[in-house]
Protein backbone atom coordinates (compact mmCIF):
# COMPACT_ATOMS: atom_id res chain seq x y z
CA UNK A 1 0.00 0.00 0.00
CA UNK A 2 1.29 3.33 -1.11
CA UNK A 3 0.90 6.62 0.97
CA UNK A 4 -2.26 8.69 -0.67
CA UNK A 5 -4.39 11.75 0.09
CA UNK A 6 -6.71 9.17 1.58
CA UNK A 7 -4.62 7.15 3.79
CA UNK A 8 -1.91 9.57 4.49
CA UNK A 9 -2.71 10.80 8.25
CA UNK A 10 -1.71 6.91 9.48
CA UNK A 11 1.26 7.46 7.86
CA UNK A 12 2.40 10.56 9.52
CA UNK A 13 1.08 9.45 12.56
CA UNK A 14 3.87 6.97 11.94
CA UNK A 15 6.22 9.01 10.76
CA UNK A 16 6.20 11.19 14.22
CA UNK A 17 6.04 8.33 16.44
CA UNK A 18 9.02 7.03 14.33
CA UNK A 19 8.01 3.82 13.58
CA UNK A 20 8.35 3.84 9.85
CA UNK A 21 11.11 2.27 8.11
CA UNK A 22 13.91 4.69 6.06
CA UNK A 23 12.04 3.20 2.45
CA UNK A 24 9.02 4.55 4.28
CA UNK A 25 9.79 7.94 5.35
CA UNK A 26 11.31 8.95 1.95
CA UNK A 27 7.93 8.17 0.53
CA UNK A 28 6.31 10.52 3.56
CA UNK A 29 8.64 13.24 2.83
CA UNK A 30 8.09 13.20 -1.00
CA UNK A 31 4.65 13.21 -0.36
CA UNK A 32 4.61 15.89 1.73
CA UNK A 33 6.37 17.99 -0.83
CA UNK A 34 4.34 16.89 -3.51
CA UNK A 35 1.07 18.41 -1.30
CA UNK A 36 2.06 21.77 -0.12
CA UNK A 37 -0.73 22.05 1.99
CA UNK A 38 -0.64 18.99 3.37
CA UNK A 39 2.67 19.73 4.39
CA UNK A 40 1.49 22.98 6.08
CA UNK A 41 -1.28 21.20 7.95
CA UNK A 42 1.58 18.61 9.08
CA UNK A 43 4.10 21.26 10.06
CA UNK A 44 1.34 23.26 12.76
CA UNK A 45 0.64 19.73 13.98
CA UNK A 46 4.20 19.31 14.46
CA UNK A 47 4.98 22.71 15.96
CA UNK A 48 3.60 21.94 19.35
CA UNK A 49 5.31 18.89 19.71
CA UNK A 50 8.61 19.34 18.14
CA UNK A 51 8.88 23.14 18.92
CA UNK A 52 12.69 22.81 21.03
CA UNK A 53 12.29 23.42 24.63
CA UNK A 54 14.95 25.49 26.42
CA UNK A 55 18.03 23.53 27.67
CA UNK A 56 17.32 23.47 31.58
CA UNK A 57 19.36 26.41 33.24
CA UNK A 58 19.67 25.41 37.08
CA UNK A 59 20.21 27.53 39.71
CA UNK A 60 23.97 26.42 40.80
CA UNK A 61 25.10 29.86 42.59
CA UNK A 62 24.66 28.08 45.64
CA UNK A 63 27.35 26.14 44.72
CA UNK A 64 30.20 28.89 44.78
CA UNK A 65 32.07 30.44 47.71
CA UNK A 66 30.98 33.77 49.07
CA UNK A 67 33.94 36.37 47.55
CA UNK A 68 35.87 38.10 50.06
CA UNK A 69 33.45 41.32 50.57
CA UNK A 70 30.83 39.13 51.22
CA UNK A 71 32.77 37.45 53.78
CA UNK A 72 34.09 40.29 55.27
CA UNK A 73 31.86 40.63 58.00
CA UNK A 74 32.81 38.01 59.83
CA UNK A 75 36.51 38.08 58.93
CA UNK A 76 36.53 41.21 60.45
CA UNK A 77 34.85 40.11 63.58
CA UNK A 78 37.63 37.35 64.00
CA UNK A 79 40.72 39.82 63.33
CA UNK A 80 39.35 42.26 65.69
CA UNK A 81 38.73 39.64 68.49
CA UNK A 82 42.49 38.29 67.42
CA UNK A 83 43.38 41.42 67.87
CA UNK A 84 42.13 41.88 71.56
CA UNK A 85 43.16 38.65 72.11
CA UNK A 86 39.45 37.77 72.64
CA UNK A 87 39.40 35.02 70.05
CA UNK A 88 37.89 31.56 70.87
CA UNK A 89 39.95 28.46 69.90
CA UNK A 90 36.71 27.72 67.38
CA UNK A 91 37.28 31.47 65.83
CA UNK A 92 40.80 30.76 65.52
CA UNK A 93 40.59 27.98 63.61
CA UNK A 94 37.56 29.51 61.22
CA UNK A 95 40.17 32.33 61.00
CA UNK A 96 43.10 30.14 59.85
CA UNK A 97 39.94 28.56 57.47
CA UNK A 98 39.31 31.66 55.71
CA UNK A 99 42.91 32.97 55.62
CA UNK A 100 43.54 30.10 53.42
CA UNK A 101 40.50 31.20 51.07
CA UNK A 102 41.07 34.72 50.89
CA UNK A 103 44.81 35.74 51.14
CA UNK A 104 43.49 39.43 51.26
CA UNK A 105 42.85 38.83 54.62
CA UNK A 106 46.76 39.34 55.50
CA UNK A 107 46.23 43.33 54.22
CA UNK A 108 43.75 43.57 56.57
CA UNK A 109 45.11 42.20 59.26
CA UNK A 110 48.23 44.05 58.81
CA UNK A 111 46.19 47.48 58.96
CA UNK A 112 44.05 46.34 62.48
CA UNK A 113 47.76 45.96 63.83
CA UNK A 114 48.32 49.56 62.98
CA UNK A 115 45.18 50.75 64.76
CA UNK A 116 46.87 50.12 68.22
CA UNK A 117 47.77 53.44 69.48
CA UNK A 118 51.35 53.67 71.26
CA UNK A 119 52.06 56.43 74.24
CA UNK A 120 54.23 58.98 73.36
CA UNK A 121 56.74 58.70 76.18
CA UNK A 122 57.85 62.16 75.46
CA UNK A 123 54.65 63.78 76.40
CA UNK A 124 55.33 64.33 79.99
CA UNK A 125 53.27 66.04 82.56
CA UNK A 126 54.71 69.77 82.81
CA UNK A 127 53.40 70.47 86.51
CA UNK A 128 54.14 67.08 88.12
CA UNK A 129 55.77 69.15 91.12
CA UNK A 130 52.87 70.74 91.79
CA UNK A 131 50.59 68.28 92.32
CA UNK A 132 52.37 66.73 95.10
CA UNK A 133 51.83 67.43 99.11
CA UNK A 134 54.35 68.61 101.58
CA UNK A 135 55.20 64.97 103.13
CA UNK A 136 56.83 64.94 106.59
CA UNK A 137 59.15 62.05 106.17
CA UNK A 138 59.47 60.30 103.06
CA UNK A 139 60.62 56.81 102.59
CA UNK A 140 61.64 55.50 99.58
CA UNK A 141 61.34 51.77 98.59
CA UNK A 142 64.96 51.39 96.50
CA UNK A 143 65.16 48.02 94.39
CA UNK A 144 68.08 46.20 92.88
CA UNK A 145 69.45 48.62 90.28
CA UNK A 146 68.06 51.69 92.48
CA UNK A 147 69.69 50.36 95.29
CA UNK A 148 72.74 50.20 93.33
CA UNK A 149 72.07 53.42 92.14
CA UNK A 150 71.44 55.63 95.30
CA UNK A 151 74.34 53.83 97.06
CA UNK A 152 76.62 55.14 94.45
CA UNK A 153 75.44 58.33 94.94
CA UNK A 154 75.13 58.02 99.17
CA UNK A 155 78.97 56.80 98.63
CA UNK A 156 80.03 60.01 96.52
CA UNK A 157 77.36 62.30 98.65
CA UNK A 158 79.39 60.96 101.91
CA UNK A 159 82.78 61.95 100.49
CA UNK A 160 81.21 65.35 98.74
CA UNK A 161 79.95 66.18 102.79
CA UNK A 162 83.03 65.42 104.48
CA UNK A 163 85.21 67.15 101.87
CA UNK A 164 82.89 70.66 103.11
CA UNK A 165 83.26 69.57 106.90
CA UNK A 166 85.22 72.39 108.96
CA UNK A 167 88.43 70.57 109.38
CA UNK A 168 90.10 73.31 111.71
CA UNK A 169 93.63 72.98 111.85
CA UNK A 170 94.18 69.87 110.02
CA UNK A 171 96.52 69.73 107.47
CA UNK A 172 94.77 68.50 103.95
CA UNK A 173 96.51 66.95 101.35
CA UNK A 174 94.62 67.14 97.98
CA UNK A 175 96.04 65.36 94.97
CA UNK A 176 95.10 66.32 91.32
CA UNK A 177 94.60 63.99 88.52
CA UNK A 178 96.59 66.54 86.12
CA UNK A 179 99.36 67.18 88.43
CA UNK A 180 99.84 64.88 91.13
CA UNK A 181 101.38 67.26 93.25
CA UNK A 182 100.41 67.41 96.78
CA UNK A 183 99.69 70.51 98.41
CA UNK A 184 100.27 70.33 102.00
CA UNK A 185 99.24 73.68 104.23
CA UNK A 186 98.68 74.67 107.45
CA UNK A 187 95.07 76.07 107.05
CA UNK A 188 93.65 77.29 110.08
CA UNK A 189 89.41 77.46 109.93
CA UNK A 190 89.47 77.45 106.27
CA UNK A 191 86.84 75.74 104.60
CA UNK A 192 88.33 73.28 102.08
CA UNK A 193 86.21 71.94 98.43
CA UNK A 194 87.69 68.92 97.50
CA UNK A 195 85.56 68.80 95.01
CA UNK A 196 87.53 71.69 93.41
CA UNK A 197 90.88 70.77 93.13
CA UNK A 198 92.55 73.26 91.82
CA UNK A 199 91.23 75.56 94.30
CA UNK A 200 92.01 73.75 97.23
CA UNK A 201 93.47 76.26 99.11
CA UNK A 202 90.65 79.48 99.31
CA UNK A 203 91.91 82.53 99.96
CA UNK A 204 89.29 84.35 103.16
CA UNK A 205 87.47 86.71 100.78
CA UNK A 206 86.44 84.17 98.74
CA UNK A 207 84.86 81.43 101.03
CA UNK A 208 81.71 83.76 101.24
CA UNK A 209 80.85 82.55 97.74
CA UNK A 210 81.49 78.91 98.08
CA UNK A 211 77.82 78.07 98.64
CA UNK A 212 76.59 78.96 95.63
CA UNK A 213 79.51 77.74 93.52
CA UNK A 214 79.47 74.42 95.65
CA UNK A 215 75.88 74.05 94.56
CA UNK A 216 76.64 74.79 91.15
CA UNK A 217 79.55 72.51 91.14
CA UNK A 218 77.55 69.94 92.94
CA UNK A 219 74.77 70.31 90.38
CA UNK A 220 77.49 69.60 87.15
CA UNK A 221 78.94 66.96 89.38
CA UNK A 222 75.44 65.03 89.22
CA UNK A 223 74.59 65.84 86.12
CA UNK A 224 78.32 63.75 85.21
CA UNK A 225 77.48 61.04 87.53
CA UNK A 226 73.80 60.63 85.72
CA UNK A 227 75.21 60.65 82.61
CA UNK A 228 77.86 57.91 83.20
CA UNK A 229 75.22 56.01 85.14
CA UNK A 230 73.00 56.16 82.14
CA UNK A 231 75.96 55.35 79.58
CA UNK A 232 76.59 52.18 82.09
CA UNK A 233 73.40 51.07 81.92
CA UNK A 234 73.60 50.87 78.18
CA UNK A 235 77.32 49.30 78.54
CA UNK A 236 75.42 46.33 79.62
CA UNK A 237 74.70 44.12 77.59
CA UNK A 238 72.39 42.01 78.70
CA UNK A 239 69.42 41.65 76.49
CA UNK A 240 67.07 42.83 79.40
CA UNK A 241 68.59 46.03 79.07
CA UNK A 242 67.89 46.25 75.05
CA UNK A 243 64.09 46.89 76.14
CA UNK A 244 64.98 49.79 78.30
CA UNK A 245 66.47 52.13 76.19
CA UNK A 246 63.53 54.37 75.68
CA UNK A 247 63.37 54.42 79.51
CA UNK A 248 67.11 55.35 79.85
CA UNK A 249 66.82 58.04 77.47
CA UNK A 250 63.43 59.24 79.21
CA UNK A 251 65.81 59.31 82.13
CA UNK A 252 68.44 61.15 80.83
CA UNK A 253 66.28 63.83 79.75
CA UNK A 254 64.88 64.64 83.18
CA UNK A 255 66.44 66.34 85.84
CA UNK A 256 67.65 64.84 88.63
CA UNK A 257 66.24 61.39 87.01
CA UNK A 258 68.28 58.89 89.54
CA UNK A 259 66.27 60.69 92.94
CA UNK A 260 63.24 60.70 91.16
CA UNK A 261 60.90 57.41 89.85
CA UNK A 262 59.46 57.97 86.04
CA UNK A 263 56.46 56.98 85.54
CA UNK A 264 56.75 55.92 82.17
CA UNK A 265 55.01 53.32 80.36
CA UNK A 266 57.18 52.02 77.90
CA UNK A 267 57.12 48.34 77.00
CA UNK A 268 54.51 46.80 75.83
CA UNK A 269 53.60 42.95 76.57
CA UNK A 270 50.82 41.68 75.16
CA UNK A 271 48.14 44.60 76.01
CA UNK A 272 49.90 45.23 79.27
CA UNK A 273 52.09 48.33 80.05
CA UNK A 274 54.14 48.19 82.77
CA UNK A 275 55.36 51.57 84.49
CA UNK A 276 58.86 52.41 84.88
CA UNK A 277 59.16 50.39 88.30
CA UNK A 278 57.16 47.25 87.10
CA UNK A 279 59.22 47.20 83.80
CA UNK A 280 62.74 47.70 86.03
CA UNK A 281 61.24 44.79 88.50
CA UNK A 282 60.11 42.53 85.39
CA UNK A 283 62.98 42.72 83.33
CA UNK A 284 65.75 42.26 86.64
CA UNK A 285 63.54 39.68 87.64
CA UNK A 286 64.66 37.51 84.72
CA UNK A 287 68.38 38.23 84.94
CA UNK A 288 68.50 38.25 89.19
CA UNK A 289 71.57 38.25 91.04
CA UNK A 290 73.94 38.26 87.93
CA UNK A 291 72.17 41.58 86.38
CA UNK A 292 72.30 42.94 89.78
CA UNK A 293 75.74 42.12 90.59
CA UNK A 294 77.13 43.64 86.87
CA UNK A 295 75.17 46.78 86.95
CA UNK A 296 76.77 47.66 90.37
CA UNK A 297 79.98 46.96 89.65
CA UNK A 298 79.68 48.33 86.49
CA UNK A 299 78.38 51.60 87.72
CA UNK A 300 80.98 51.97 90.09
CA UNK A 301 83.92 50.75 87.53
CA UNK A 302 82.62 53.44 84.97
CA UNK A 303 82.77 56.21 87.81
CA UNK A 304 85.88 54.80 88.93
CA UNK A 305 84.85 55.14 92.56
CA UNK A 306 87.84 54.00 95.25
CA UNK A 307 86.79 54.76 99.35
CA UNK A 308 89.43 53.72 101.78
CA UNK A 309 87.94 53.95 105.23
CA UNK A 310 90.09 54.35 108.41
CA UNK A 311 88.80 52.04 110.98
CA UNK A 312 90.87 53.13 113.45
CA UNK A 313 89.18 56.77 113.61
CA UNK A 314 85.89 55.57 111.86
CA UNK A 315 86.09 58.08 109.06
CA UNK A 316 86.46 57.59 105.20
CA UNK A 317 90.16 58.21 104.89
CA UNK A 318 90.14 58.23 100.76
CA UNK A 319 87.62 59.00 98.30
CA UNK A 320 88.83 58.95 94.71
CA UNK A 321 86.03 59.28 91.53
CA UNK A 322 88.09 58.98 88.89
CA UNK A 323 85.41 59.39 86.60
CA UNK A 324 85.80 63.39 87.49
CA UNK A 325 89.24 63.70 88.30
CA UNK A 326 88.80 63.56 91.41
CA UNK A 327 91.20 62.27 94.60
CA UNK A 328 90.63 63.17 97.98
CA UNK A 329 92.71 61.72 100.92
CA UNK A 330 93.07 62.75 104.86
CA UNK A 331 96.36 63.16 106.18
CA UNK A 332 96.39 61.27 109.50
CA UNK B 1 47.38 55.85 101.48
CA UNK B 2 49.62 58.09 102.50
CA UNK B 3 51.17 61.64 101.25
CA UNK B 4 53.99 59.99 100.14
CA UNK B 5 51.70 57.14 98.45
CA UNK B 6 49.80 59.60 96.91
CA UNK B 7 53.04 61.52 95.90
CA UNK B 8 54.53 58.29 94.87
CA UNK B 9 50.67 58.13 92.47
CA UNK B 10 51.58 61.46 91.40
CA UNK B 11 55.08 59.90 89.87
CA UNK B 12 53.78 57.13 88.53
CA UNK B 13 50.73 58.21 86.89
CA UNK B 14 50.29 61.67 86.24
CA UNK B 15 52.18 61.48 83.20
CA UNK B 16 50.23 58.68 81.65
CA UNK B 17 46.89 60.10 82.93
CA UNK B 18 48.16 63.39 81.38
CA UNK B 19 48.73 61.75 77.80
CA UNK B 20 45.17 60.12 77.90
CA UNK B 21 43.66 62.99 78.85
CA UNK B 22 45.74 65.29 76.05
CA UNK B 23 44.84 62.70 73.55
CA UNK B 24 41.17 63.09 74.21
CA UNK B 25 40.56 66.83 74.45
CA UNK B 26 43.33 67.54 72.24
CA UNK B 27 44.27 71.14 74.25
CA UNK B 28 47.44 71.42 76.43
CA UNK B 29 45.68 73.92 78.82
CA UNK B 30 42.52 72.11 78.97
CA UNK B 31 44.34 68.40 79.58
CA UNK B 32 46.68 70.29 82.79
CA UNK B 33 43.82 71.38 84.39
CA UNK B 34 41.57 67.95 84.34
CA UNK B 35 45.01 66.34 85.52
CA UNK B 36 45.23 69.03 88.64
CA UNK B 37 41.73 68.55 89.41
CA UNK B 38 41.33 64.54 88.82
CA UNK B 39 44.77 64.33 91.78
CA UNK B 40 43.02 67.36 93.73
CA UNK B 41 39.76 64.71 93.54
CA UNK B 42 42.26 61.95 94.23
CA UNK B 43 44.15 63.82 97.14
CA UNK B 44 40.26 64.66 98.93
CA UNK B 45 39.88 60.83 98.88
CA UNK B 46 43.51 59.64 99.40
CA UNK B 47 43.07 58.40 103.39
CA UNK B 48 40.34 56.07 101.77
CA UNK B 49 41.97 54.55 99.07
CA UNK B 50 44.97 51.64 99.06
CA UNK B 51 47.43 51.85 96.10
CA UNK B 52 46.36 48.34 94.48
CA UNK B 53 42.79 49.76 93.39
CA UNK B 54 44.61 53.30 92.90
CA UNK B 55 45.18 53.32 89.52
CA UNK B 56 42.23 52.69 88.20
CA UNK B 57 40.67 55.49 90.60
CA UNK B 58 42.55 57.83 89.49
CA UNK B 59 41.61 56.95 85.55
CA UNK B 60 37.57 56.78 86.39
CA UNK B 61 38.20 60.12 88.22
CA UNK B 62 40.07 61.40 85.21
CA UNK B 63 37.39 60.25 82.79
CA UNK B 64 34.75 61.89 84.42
CA UNK B 65 36.64 65.00 85.15
CA UNK B 66 37.51 64.84 81.41
CA UNK B 67 34.08 64.28 80.34
CA UNK B 68 32.83 66.93 82.41
CA UNK B 69 35.35 69.30 81.11
CA UNK B 70 34.27 68.37 77.01
CA UNK B 71 30.74 69.83 78.40
CA UNK B 72 31.90 72.93 79.32
CA UNK B 73 34.86 73.52 76.75
CA UNK B 74 34.98 72.96 72.96
CA UNK B 75 38.54 72.32 71.52
CA UNK B 76 40.58 75.31 71.13
CA UNK B 77 43.92 74.05 69.96
CA UNK B 78 45.07 71.57 68.03
CA UNK B 79 47.14 68.31 68.70
CA UNK B 80 49.18 68.73 65.79
CA UNK B 81 50.62 72.60 66.97
CA UNK B 82 51.43 71.05 70.57
CA UNK B 83 53.16 67.37 68.46
CA UNK B 84 55.49 70.06 66.57
CA UNK B 85 56.67 71.06 69.69
CA UNK B 86 57.65 67.37 70.99
CA UNK B 87 60.94 65.65 70.46
CA UNK B 88 60.44 63.99 66.69
CA UNK B 89 61.94 60.27 67.00
CA UNK B 90 62.62 59.58 62.70
CA UNK B 91 61.56 55.10 63.39
CA UNK B 92 59.92 55.17 60.21
CA UNK B 93 56.42 54.73 61.50
CA UNK B 94 55.90 58.66 61.87
CA UNK B 95 53.75 59.14 58.79
CA UNK B 96 51.76 56.01 60.50
CA UNK B 97 51.42 57.42 63.58
CA UNK B 98 50.35 60.60 62.26
CA UNK B 99 47.59 59.13 60.38
CA UNK B 100 46.75 57.14 63.29
CA UNK B 101 46.24 60.20 65.27
CA UNK B 102 44.21 62.18 62.78
CA UNK B 103 41.99 58.95 62.67
CA UNK B 104 41.67 58.93 66.60
CA UNK B 105 40.92 62.71 66.55
CA UNK B 106 38.17 60.96 64.53
CA UNK B 107 36.75 59.31 66.74
CA UNK B 108 33.53 60.03 68.95
CA UNK B 109 34.92 60.62 72.10
CA UNK B 110 33.56 57.71 73.82
CA UNK B 111 35.12 55.41 71.20
CA UNK B 112 38.64 57.20 71.31
CA UNK B 113 38.10 57.05 75.28
CA UNK B 114 37.77 52.96 75.33
CA UNK B 115 40.54 52.77 73.10
CA UNK B 116 43.05 54.72 74.75
CA UNK B 117 42.42 53.03 77.81
CA UNK B 118 42.75 49.61 76.30
CA UNK B 119 46.27 50.65 74.26
CA UNK B 120 47.56 53.20 76.32
CA UNK B 121 46.90 50.76 79.31
CA UNK B 122 46.16 47.58 78.57
CA UNK B 123 43.04 47.99 81.05
CA UNK B 124 40.88 44.81 80.15
CA UNK B 125 36.69 45.49 79.08
CA UNK B 126 35.59 44.85 82.06
CA UNK B 127 38.19 47.63 83.76
CA UNK B 128 37.33 49.75 81.16
CA UNK B 129 33.43 49.43 82.05
CA UNK B 130 34.51 50.02 85.21
CA UNK B 131 36.41 53.43 84.45
CA UNK B 132 33.91 54.75 82.06
CA UNK B 133 30.66 53.19 83.58
CA UNK B 134 29.84 51.29 80.45
CA UNK B 135 28.93 47.36 80.25
CA UNK B 136 31.21 45.25 79.11
CA UNK B 137 29.18 44.55 76.28
CA UNK B 138 29.16 48.25 75.06
CA UNK B 139 32.86 48.68 75.62
CA UNK B 140 33.46 45.42 73.07
CA UNK B 141 31.20 47.26 70.51
CA UNK B 142 33.03 50.54 70.87
CA UNK B 143 35.88 49.13 70.68
CA UNK B 144 34.72 47.24 68.03
CA UNK B 145 33.79 50.33 65.83
CA UNK B 146 36.88 52.14 66.53
CA UNK B 147 38.97 49.59 65.02
CA UNK B 148 36.74 48.98 62.36
CA UNK B 149 36.93 52.99 61.41
CA UNK B 150 40.77 53.59 62.06
CA UNK B 151 41.29 50.36 59.76
CA UNK B 152 39.33 51.75 57.20
CA UNK B 153 40.90 55.32 57.39
CA UNK B 154 44.20 54.20 57.73
CA UNK B 155 43.81 51.48 54.57
CA UNK B 156 41.88 54.29 52.32
CA UNK B 157 45.35 56.78 53.36
CA UNK B 158 47.30 53.49 52.39
CA UNK B 159 45.94 53.28 49.30
CA UNK B 160 46.40 56.71 48.22
CA UNK B 161 50.19 56.61 49.38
Amino acid sequence: MSISIHNYETYLIDYLDGSLDPITVSEVLLFLEQHPAIKQEFLELQGPLFAAEPDPQPDLDFLKKPLYQQAQKDIQLLLIAELENQITEQEQTMLQRYEALYPQLQHDRHLYATTVSEPDIFILFPDKQKLKKAVLFRLFRLQQWQAAAAIFIAVVGIGWFMSNQEIGNQTVAIQTKTSQQVQSVDKPKTRVAAHLPKHAVLPESKTAQLPSKNMEVKQSQIQIIDQRMVSSVFSIKEPATVKLTPVVVAIANKPKSMATPLATDTLKEKHRYLSLSELMMAKLKETTTTLQTKATTTVTDAAGIVVERDEEHNRISRLGIAALGFEWSQSK
Amino acid sequence: MTAADYNRCVDLYADSVYRFVLKSVRDVEQAKDIVQDTFEKVWVKAPDLDMERVKSYIFTTAYHTLIDSIRKHKPTADIEGLEENQPHINNGYSDLKQVLQLALAKLPAIQRSVVLLRDYEGYSYEEIGEITSLTESQVKVYIYRARLFLKSFIGKVDHLV
